[in-house]
């Protein structure tokens, strides 16, 4: 072998390790950014997860989930659901001293879900007409909902009578208020629970909030 | 150029007469310079006259062919003026120089000549390594003729040598010497550049040996920064998969926390579906604010209709005066709650009635101060 043909070998080599070593280079300024992603991803999640007392956050929003739910009355028989409701507000008219007419609107409607467990709710409407709105229960499932109408006159005993109705200890809604002739027209939506899902959201939310580290 | 100078002695170890070269530069980079003692050369005057400066070369090339008595020759050629000054001698020297010095290239050649001081006529020069002297005649910085004797003439020989050649006396050597006369060393530096260098100077001989070098350089920096990147890239990879599998151990250890904030989410969406059923603005709420507006400007409301999102009432005067119903209206509409509001026909004769949207985000006041205030 010549030495020329050695140096152009040489050459060759050469020229073939520094393609290669660019290809390391390229690689490793590829890397560079993934690693510093990596890093920043793990320091911002590890953060994000820390900053907050998540246990302490699902603790306190159990303890407000029974909260609302001591405000929807439970239902066993939806059946009867409506004709507790005129009663539970004609009542509420004595207690306020207001001459009232409570009469039914509409039909009762049940939002159901195929899986009650609590964590993982699925609902679903069935019934409805009236003046329900399923759309506010999809996201409460067991949620039932009836409307009662009330007439009553004009008079100092109907605003009594409006802030029982929205601020009483069960949940209620006053949907249309009408005043006509001399008279009031109140269309309330009552709310109530299914006593199942009720009863399980209770002891899925006593079980957790007995599970957690604070608790314990 | 990267080379070493030196005096050639055939009968020792060549002298060192100067180094352009650092000492730790390997041996095959640089290369040697030979200076021939003047008693080895054989010296002719030529005139250049007329001869183009490019031409030069060939024609003392071609002069010492022919005036060389050598069958193979080394030579130094110098001008002065319209002078060539040709200095050959045998090129067996220069094999011999060359063995001496195996690893380096010989890239010139100088004849000792050319070594000597700057003096303004006669300069009688001795080299006490090679022995002999050498005058040298000279005009102005230019040199004119050079003679070599074994020994420091005397003013009896230089007579006799005068009379044997009449021309040295034209070229303007003196005719007779006062004494015997004195003797300087050569300097180490040289005057003039050869103009017929030997012709294995050409540049590529010297490449050819720097190439190797030059590739097992370009090796060395080539693997150093190889090795940097492959490094690089092997620990940058060690870190990714040091990071994965980190993040995989704090996603284990954070599993219950992640586990509670989905608790925490679900149970807050129940929250704000539940929140959803009852309207942010009460109904009571809604009408004590209308007393608010309506009452100080003497009217009541004769009929209403709310739903959740709109509002119709007929308003009636209470003092007999017809309303100012554009004061009514921005005054209704001045409250945060209320927006939109359109005066919409008379009712019954004295009856205004007056239709309005309800600010769905609206949110309830929290006093009376900040009712004022709005």
């Amino acid at each position: 072998m010549t030495a020329s043909m050695r140096n152009l070998l040489w050459i060759a080599a050469l020229i073939g390790f520094w393609s290669v070593a660019l290809d390391w280079r390229d690689a490793s300024e590829k890397l560079r950014p993934e690693r510093e992603r990596l890093e920043q991803l793990k320091s911002r999640e590890q953060s994000a997860m820390t900053s907050v007392n998540w246990q302490r956050v699902a603790e306190e929003a159990l303890m407000a989930q029974i909260a609302w739910l001591d405000r929807l009355p439970e239902v066993t028989r939806p059946g009867v659901f409506r004709a507790e409701a005129m009663e539970s507000l004609a009542d509420l008219c004595q207690q306020v001293e207001a001459p009232c007419q409570v009469a039914a609107m509409g039909e009762t409607a049940t939002a159901t879900s195929v899986n009650t467990s609590p964590a993982q709710p699925a609902p679903a409407i069935r019934g409805g007409g009236g003046l329900s709105t399923p759309q506010d229960a999809k996201d409460v499932p067991g949620l039932v909902t009836t409307s009662v109408k009330i007439s009553t006159n004009l008079g100092p005993r109907l605003m009594p009578l409006l802030t029982a109705l929205e601020e009483g200890s069960a949940l209620r809604r006053v949907d249309r208020f009408t005043v006509r002739s001399g008279r009031a027209e109140i269309l309330v939506k009552v709310y109530g629970i299914d006593a199942g899902v009720s009863q399980a959201l209770r002891q899925a939310a006593q079980r957790r909030v007995s599970d957690t580290p604070a608790a314990r | 150029m990267l080379h070493e100078v030196y005096l050639f002695n055939p009968d020792g170890p060549d002298l060192l007469l100067g180094r352009q070269a650092p000492r730790w530069l390997p041996a095959t980079l640089q290369s040697v310079h030979m200076v021939v003692p003047r008693k080895l050369c054989v010296y002719h005057r030529i005139s250049c006259k007329g001869i183009p400066r490019l031409k030069l070369s060939n024609f003392a090339r071609l002069q010492a062919q022919a005036l060389s008595p050598f069958t193979q020759h080394g030579m130094c050629a110098i001008k002065q003026g319209t002078w060539l000054h040709l200095w050959t001698w045998d090129a067996e020297l220069e094999r011999i120089f060359q063995e001496k010095h195996p690893e380096k290239q010989l890239t010139n050649t100088f004849a000792h000549s050319i070594y000597s001081r700057n003096v303004s006529h006669l300069a009688w020069l001795r080299q006490s390594a090679s022995g002999g002297v050498e005058a040298q005649l000279r005009q102005g910085s230019h040199l004119v003729h050079t003679l070599w004797f074994a020994e420091v003439p005397t003013p009896e020989i230089w007579e006799n040598l005068l009379a044997e050649s009449p021309e040295l006396a034209t070229y303007g050597w003196p005719p007779t010497l006062a004494s015997t006369p004195t003797t300087s060393e050569y300097s180490p530096t040289r005057w003039a550049s050869n103009l017929t260098p030997p012709a294995h100077k050409a540049p590529g001989v010297a490449l050819a040996k720097a190439v190797p070098v030059l590739l097992t350089a370009s090796s060395v920096v080539l693997a150093g920064w190889g090795s940097f990147y492959f490094f690089q890239k092997e620990s940058q990879q060690a870190a990714i998969q040091t990071g994965i599998e980190s993040q995989d151990r704090m996603l284990a250890e954070l599993e219950p926390l992640r586990l509670a904030k989905q608790n925490a989410m679900q149970t807050l969406r129940w929250i704000d579906a539940a929140q959803q059923l009852s309207p942010p603005l009460t109904t009571h709420g809604i009408l004590a604010e209308l007393a608010e507006i309506l009452a100080p400007q003497g009217l009541v409301v004769r009929e209403l209709e709310l739903s959740p999102s709109t509002l119709q009432m007929t308003v009636v005067s209470t003092t007999g005066n017809a309303p100012r119903l554009t004061y009514i209206i921005s005054s209704i509409e001045s409250h945060p709650w209320f927006y939109d509001v359109r005066f919409v026909d008379v009712v019954g004769g004295n009856g205004f009635k007056f239709a309005l949207r309800l600010d769905a985000k609206a949110s309830p006041l929290t006093d009376k101060t900040e009712r004022d205030a709005q």
